[in-house]
């Protein structure tokens, strides 16, 4: 018996100095991101009917799965067709974002000086997000880059602060001093010792990122600033179909709920994941 | 008082806390838990409150305090007692106050209706009592008056039992003479029971009635004080009792290993300061006034001071690390460059540091293996098979399995970690070894272990050591010469056998008494208790 509690417990310690362990619920909400992804992706392959092909009258709920919109197309097609923008902006813009901000961050934190990195960046960090989507759109028109344009400008000043945060307690720990100490480059000890330790809490923070750029790009549709027509995404669906929310109600439900369902999964891996880096 | 009866904690992975553990504080009596790091002290104090740490639960026993088992009582009626009838000191006492909250607020919100005003519980402390310190923030204190603020917010609400985890091992000797007179206080007004926790002996010697040894989470052994320090029956207290380091014990006379002393390392005048805070605020601090002194090779030398003496601060500008304001630094005669990058590799190697605390020196993404063979190819160009056979050897040399270097740091043990920094200093083949306060992070078993193996390494290697210690104790074991750091300047340097016999300045006078002894505390008690049962001689 006692043998048997001793066998378990060298078991256990054995796969403590193993990998960590991935719980289920982090594949859960990783199988669902991947789907809804794949279908924002390959959606216009597999829509049954053009974006802008007229299936019926207006707000029909009966014509299909999920009826028609309020020119008569297929609510389910234009789902389909409408998911890369909102998908590939957010995706881009915030890659972009975390790699700019993580470069001013890191030479922020590694500086002696860094007030006027970070002074620019609490100005830059005041104007509302929308307001520089739209004086951007002003400007450059109504495009896709546009759009991600202002979602890496809005971000990078709190990206940079974050990982000017993140990197400080690395750039000054005692394993960098060691490395200096032996007379390692300063680009050994970024590619060796600053990148590996901050890039875990660096995607915790693109995490949320891309949810704030999901909601501007969301956003930005809704008050008609999506794409120019024939192309369609989510956000501009629901401010389109708005007005029929009586008679077909899924034209409006559906294109909010798979902004939901792109952005839930993200968000609670952002938290798990920044749980773990805090461990 | 307060009983524990047959505790069992467990902790992650179902690894034993606490096994059957049962303890009994009495009234106006003071209990000593003592054990290495891991043995469980801490758990054990903190269970008297009626609470397990996170991560860990409780199996099996019972706490009862005034016929109520701790761990059955609702969480509101656990809480009422925590705040009036037990008071617990952490062993960062600093770290329980609010830094929002005002002194008075702090101390008035431990006080109960029948305890002394606020006024007399700072004078109890020794604390100024008037409006304005009373109106500061803790930040604005000192850490020594921080410490006797929590001191005030334990005794506040009258306490009947008192935890006091690891009292000294963060708290100068004045405040600790101070916690020691509260302690006494507390007993004799209130007839509270204390658990001391500790790893310091001589502190147990000075405070405690019982002991009780702990070791994995079992007590393997009980008894009177005097009794158990002085002649320990089980094995793992007599070797508790043995490496507990010991200044009123004689030392062989130790000589440097060559026969005639070359300096290896000089260093000439060296002054040097740092600046806190920014803006108006700011301050200098003047870490190093002309300090000189000369390491022989083969030769320990201990530079011994209070925290924020600038030992430490000496140690960065020898490593290159901090820009001296002026003076120099000779390694064999020939002038080091002041600052780490204008050293090229020989002289970055010749002067390798061991820092205080290994763990956060190793980059915690790679495995220790990683880092002291970063070091090999760094410092001596090898790499592949050359540097995994240099590593083997290394591994060997600091006794660590070589198992051991595939794990993370924070996977090894303190004393692992400390024998992998070593490993990786040595990887560098250098001439001088500065270890910085390299001790304090350790109980006194493995404490000993490092510093035998830091001898062995010296004997083979003719290796110079700085050591850097506030524990005067444990570098009077195999220092050759002594130097005392105070607020900058050196004050003394000796052999350490005559600074022992023999102390010049008055700063190493009061280090001297200071400094802990197990057998010079026992000897004091024992003739001031001329009551108790003679034990018997060793």
């Amino acid at each position: 018996m006692t043998s048997l509690a001793g066998q378990e417990v060298v078991a256990l310690r054995g796969r403590r100095t193993g990998r960590d362990r991935v719980s289920p619920v982090t594949v859960v909400l990783l199988a669902v991101l991947l789907a809804i992804l794949i279908l924002a992706l390959f959606g216009p392959a597999i829509a049954p009917h053009d974006r802008v092909e007229v299936v019926s009258l207006p707000f029909d709920a009966e014509v299909s799965l999920l009826g028609s919109d309020h020119l008569g197309r297929d609510v389910l097609s234009r789902i389909l067709h409408g998911g890369r923008p909102i998908v590939i902006i957010p995706v881009v813009a915030t890659a972009l974002a975390t790699l700019i901000g993580g470069v001013l961050g890191v030479s922020a934190a590694a500086l002696r000086r860094d007030d006027v990195i970070m002074r620019v960046m609490d100005v830059f960090a005041v104007i509302p997000s929308i307001l520089v989507a739209l004086v951007l759109f002003h400007r450059f028109g109504v495009q896709h880059w546009v759009l991600a344009l202002a979602v890496i400008i809005v971000s990078i000043p709190f990206t940079t602060r974050y990982s000017r945060a993140a990197a400080f307690p690395i750039i000054h720990s005692g394993y960098v001093e060691q490395a200096r100490m032996i007379g390692e480059s300063a680009a050994m000890i970024l590619v060796r010792d600053v990148v590996p330790n901050l890039a875990r809490p660096m995607l915790a923070d693109a995490g949320l990122r891309f949810i704030g750029a999901i909601y501007l790009v969301a956003a930005a549709g809704f008050l008609g600033f999506g794409p120019p027509p024939p192309s369609t995404d989510w956000g501009s669906m629901i401010s389109e179909n708005i007005g029929g929310a009586g008679l077909n109600p899924w034209a409006t439900i559906a294109p909010s709920l798979m902004v939901l369902i792109l952005t839930i999964p993200v968000n609670l891996l952002a938290d798990r994941f920044a749980r773990q880096v805090a461990r | 008082m307060i009983e524990v009866r047959d505790l069992e904690v467990r902790g992650g992975l179902d690894a034993q806390i606490l096994v059957g553990v049962s303890v009994s504080l009495e009234s106006g009596r003071t209990l000593a838990a003592v054990g290495g790091s891991g043995a469980g002290k801490t758990t054990l104090g903190l269970a008297l409150l009626g609470f397990v740490r996170p991560g860990m639960r409780k199996v099996g026993g019972e706490v009862c305090f005034g016929g109520q088992n701790l761990f059955e009582l609702p969480e509101a009626e656990l809480r009422r007692l925590r705040r009036e009838s037990i008071a617990y000191l952490p062993q960062n006492p600093a770290s329980t106050l609010t830094p929002t909250m005002r002194v008075e607020d702090l101390v008035e919100e431990r006080r109960l209706a029948t305890s002394e005003p606020t006024g007399q519980l700072l004078e109890l402390v020794q604390l100024p009592s008037d409006r304005s310190f009373r109106r500061r923030f803790p930040h604005q204190l000192s850490i020594g008056q921080q410490q006797r603020v929590a001191m005030a917010r334990a005794i506040a609400n009258q306490p009947r039992v008192l935890i006091l985890d690891e009292p000294t091992s963060s708290i100068d000797p004045t405040t600790q003479r101070l916690m020691l007179s509260l302690v006494e206080r507390l007993r004799d007004d209130l007839g509270a029971a204390t658990l001391l926790i500790s790893h310091d002996l001589a502190s147990v010697a000075r405070m405690a009635d019982e002991v009780v040894v702990l070791r994995q989470g079992e007590i393997v052994e009980r008894g009177a004080a005097l009794r158990v320090l002085h002649t320990p029956m089980d094995s793992y207290s007599k070797a508790l009792v043995s490496a507990s380091p010991d200044i009123a014990v004689d030392q062989p006379p130790l000589a440097p290993n060559t026969d005639e002393p070359v300096p290896v390392l000089r260093a000439i005048d060296v002054s040097a300061q740092f600046v806190l805070g920014r803006g108006r605020g700011a301050r200098t601090i003047h870490a190093a006034r002309n300090v000189s002194f000369d390491l022989a090779s083969g030769e320990t030398f201990a530079l011994i001071g209070r925290s924020g003496s600038g030992k430490s601060t000496i140690a960065r500008v020898l490593l290159g690390l901090h820009p001296a304001e002026s003076g120099e630094v000779l390694l064999n005669g020939c002038l080091l460059p002041p600052l780490l990058r204008r050293r090229d590799r020989k002289q970055r190697a010749a002067i390798q540091l061991v820092p205080q605390n290994p763990e956060e020196s190793f980059n915690p993404r790679r495995t220790v293996g990683d880092g002291i063979r970063r070091s090999i190819r760094q410092t001596r160009g090898l790499s592949g098979s050359a540097a995994t056979e240099r590593l083997a050897e290394l591994l060997e040399q600091v006794q660590l399995e070589p198992a051991l270097a595939r794990r993370r740091p924070h996977e090894l043990s303190g004393g692992e970690q400390q024998r992998a920094a070593i490993a990786r200093a040595l990887a560098a083949e250098p001439e001088v070894l500065v270890c910085d306060e390299i001790t304090t992070a350790l109980d006194t078993i493995v404490q000993s272990q490092i510093v035998d193996l830091l001898q062995q390494i010296q004997r083979e290697t003719g290796i110079s050591l700085l050591f850097i210690t506030h524990d005067l104790a444990l570098a009077h074991e195999f220092a050759h010469r002594v130097g005392v750091l105070n607020e900058g300047t050196l004050v003394e340097i000796a052999a350490m056998a005559s600074f022992v016999n023999d102390p010049q300045a008055p700063e190493s006078r009061e280090l001297l008494d200071a400094a802990s002894s197990l057998s010079r505390t026992l000897a004091a008690r024992r003739s001031a208790e001329d009551d108790l049962p003679a034990v018997a001689a060793s």
